[in-house]
């Protein structure tokens, strides 16, 4: 494999592992919210959260631009009171991915923070435990195997979108949009090259070789983290069925 | 967090409304007491005990330890349930299925946080002895049965120093032969923690065994309330309670046991109650539990009869149901024997008999009259209490 392909690689993952690292707390305290808590309104954060699974991901990425970039509302407003302006890469980027991500983690982790036994942080309510306690050591460790699961999901959507985002992010800096920045030429490169390929098809054998390996470690890394979220969720429902299995109580004296 | 404290009595009084039911109480219980809720499925009993915990809303009303307020509408005071500490159970037990025993048993102790570990208390382990529960310390809830489930959970109730205990219906999942033993360690709760404890079972048995004063809940209301003996032994009971027989509950005292008959002797107010043998010492307190329509009233002691006990009394009420009905029941008050030592005069028993009509026309059964109220050994039910 060559260099290129190497950094490449390498940044889609280091890209990935950032999402994930954001996300997971970030799904984690939704999950809870909605699992947890009922108030007017709440269908509309829920309707947002989840929106990002049915949008293409390039609308995503222009409504960020549209929303925090140069000229947005939101971005104006963040250049003129932290002078901060959002740059392609890496918070763009990693913007991008993480809309595309956190659904699929909330929609996954919902069902282990809903399945809570209410009756069972009821009991540690009782015996002195503060709501933040109870959920902090109730609650979370119940669902942990739910939490790993959706981790290994969101690393396998994150490591998906990557790439397509920032292919399209380097696109929009060869146009000149956005300043110049390091990694992206990697992405540039890859794509120029790509580009010539398709453009000669005589010298197109490195190229597609280059492809091909590309997308063997894409497959594998996806396959892992997919079979990881699979094997979490399997161990998540077993402690489910056994540890949790209450036995009837007796029929009362007729 | 407060540091423990001398125990306090608990009072409770609660408005609060459930699907289709609105439930009014007030029952108060003293450290090391027991008081207990009975009534039907569906009369607001555990919802009252949640209410009372802080597990569940209440529409008005006030729950107090000794001085200290932990929910009162009208002062607007309403403690959440970590602070109120009056420790939750039920039958479901709800130990937590990813820790071990002792974990779950150190869960209330470490909740408290270090303030604790520099105050006196039962140990943990203590508890956990006394539970029974040593060689289990390791093991998760899927591999506790149902008895032990509920041990966890008691252990782990006290472990955490709760200022009452609320216990609804907690040996409701346990089987049949577990259930003596787990009386038995209930049984001590009480006196051995010093707490208030309140509890909820559809179990007279139970109720026998362990109060000291029981609230009748029907339809959401109190039906009847007061000591034990007292409230069981109201004929118009079987009223708001299922699988009740109308009939007596007296405490005595185990004065002698009958090795050749194979019988005990229980004194009751003065009085000789003769009853199957039974393995409690003597000295130790029991209840007795004779059904209304076991027993028979004379007017002289029968010189001809099979049944061994012979009470002497005054009757104090005559009902009938109804003019034209079969029966009717005829309440006794037992003559109570005062030695010199014993000088304030405490009303004795009441005793309730079931009587045909016939027989209480026929024989001009009246209140104010002496008799005499028969029924035999093997008609009465004697239950340890405490």
């Amino acid at each position: 494999m060559s260099d290129l392909e190497t950094q490449a690689l390498w940044l889609s993952l280091q890209l990935a592992v950032v999402t994930v690292l954001l996300a997971t707390p970030l799904a984690v305290a939704l999950a809870t919210v909605m699992a947890r808590t009922q108030w007017r309104g709440k269908v509309v954060l829920d309707t947002l959260i989840l929106l990002p699974m049915g949008l293409p991901p390039a609308f995503i990425g222009v409504g960020l631009l549209l929303g925090l970039g140069h000229g947005g509302a939101l971005g104006n407003w963040l250049y003129e009171a932290l002078g901060w302006r959002l740059s392609f890469f890496p918070v763009g980027v990693v913007l991008a991915v993480l809309a595309m991500t956190l659904p699929w983690m909330v929609r996954l982790l919902r069902p282990a923070f809903e399945a809570t036994d209410p009756m069972l942080l009821a009991v540690a309510r009782s015996l002195g435990a503060s709501r933040w306690r109870a959920w902090w050591t109730l609650t979370l460790p119940l669902a942990a195997p739910a939490v790993a699961s959706a981790a290994a999901l969101g690393l396998a959507t994150a490591w998906g979108e990557a790439a397509a985002t920032l292919l399209l992010a380097a696109l929009l800096q060869a146009q000149g949009m956005g300043g110049p920045e390091a990694p992206l030429d990697v992405v540039q490169a890859l794509a120029a090259d790509l580009a010539r390929s398709l453009a000669r098809p005589d010298e197109a054998g490195a190229a597609q070789m280059s492809a091909w390996n590309l997308a063997a470690v894409a497959w594998a890394l996806a396959l892992l983290a997919v079979g990881l979220s699979e094997l979490a969720r399997t161990r998540w429902r077993r402690m489910w069925r056994t540890r949790l299995h209450v036995p009837n109580p007796a029929p009362s004296q007729p | 967090m407060t540091p423990p404290q001398l125990p306090r009595a608990l009072s409770i009084e609660l408005h609060l409304r459930q699907p289709g039911l609105d439930v009014r109480a007030q029952l108060r219980a003293l450290p090391g007491r027991v008081c207990a809720i009975v009534g039907r499925q569906g009369s607001g009993k555990s919802a009252l005990l949640k209410a009372a915990a802080g597990l569940a809303p209440a529409l008005s009303g006030r729950v107090a330890l000794g001085p200290d307020v932990l929910y009162d509408t009208s002062a607007r005071i309403d403690l959440p349930p970590h602070v109120r500490r009056l420790s939750w159970l039920d039958a479901q037990a709800h130990v937590f299925p990813h820790l071990d025993v002792r974990d779950n048993l150190l869960y209330g102790r470490r909740a408290l946080g270090r303030l604790w570990s520099a105050t006196s208390g039962a140990d943990v382990g203590a508890v956990a002895r006394w539970a029974g529960l040593q060689s289990v310390l390791q093991l998760k809830a899927d591999a506790l049965g149902p008895a032990q489930r509920v041990r966890v959970a008691l252990a782990r109730a006290l472990a955490a120093h709760p200022h009452a205990l609320l216990l609804d219906d907690v040996l409701g999942g346990v089987p049949e032969h577990e259930r003596e033993a787990l009386l038995a360690l209930l049984a001590e709760v009480p006196s051995r923690f010093k707490l208030p404890v309140v509890m909820v079972t559809p179990r007279m048995d139970e109720v026998i065994r362990m109060a000291d004063d029981v609230v009748i809940l029907h339809e959401g209301r109190m039906a009847s309330a007061g000591p034990v003996a007292q409230i069981l032994s109201d004929v118009s009971l079987s009223t708001f309670l299922e699988g009740v027989h109308a009939g007596s509950v007296l405490e005595g005292e185990v004065t002698r046991h009958d090795i050749e008959w194979l019988l005990s002797e229980v004194d009751v107010g003065g009085q000789c109650v003769t009853v199957p043998a039974m393995l409690h010492g003597v000295g130790s307190k029991v209840r007795l539990k004779v059904r209304a329509r076991d027993i028979s009233l004379h007017r002289e002691l029968p010189s001809d009869t099979s049944a061994s006990n012979h009470l002497r009394g005054r009757i104090t009420q005559v009902m009938l149901a109804g003019e034209h009905g079969t029966y009717g029941a005829v309440g006794v008050e037992l003559a109570r024997e005062l030695d010199a030592a014993n000088l304030h005069v405490k009303p004795g028993a009441t005793l309730w008999a079931l009587l045909t009509r016939k027989a209480i026309q026929q024989m001009g059964w009246a209140p104010g009259q002496p008799c005499i109220v028969g029924f035999k050994a093997m008609a009465t039910a004697v239950s340890p209490w405490r």
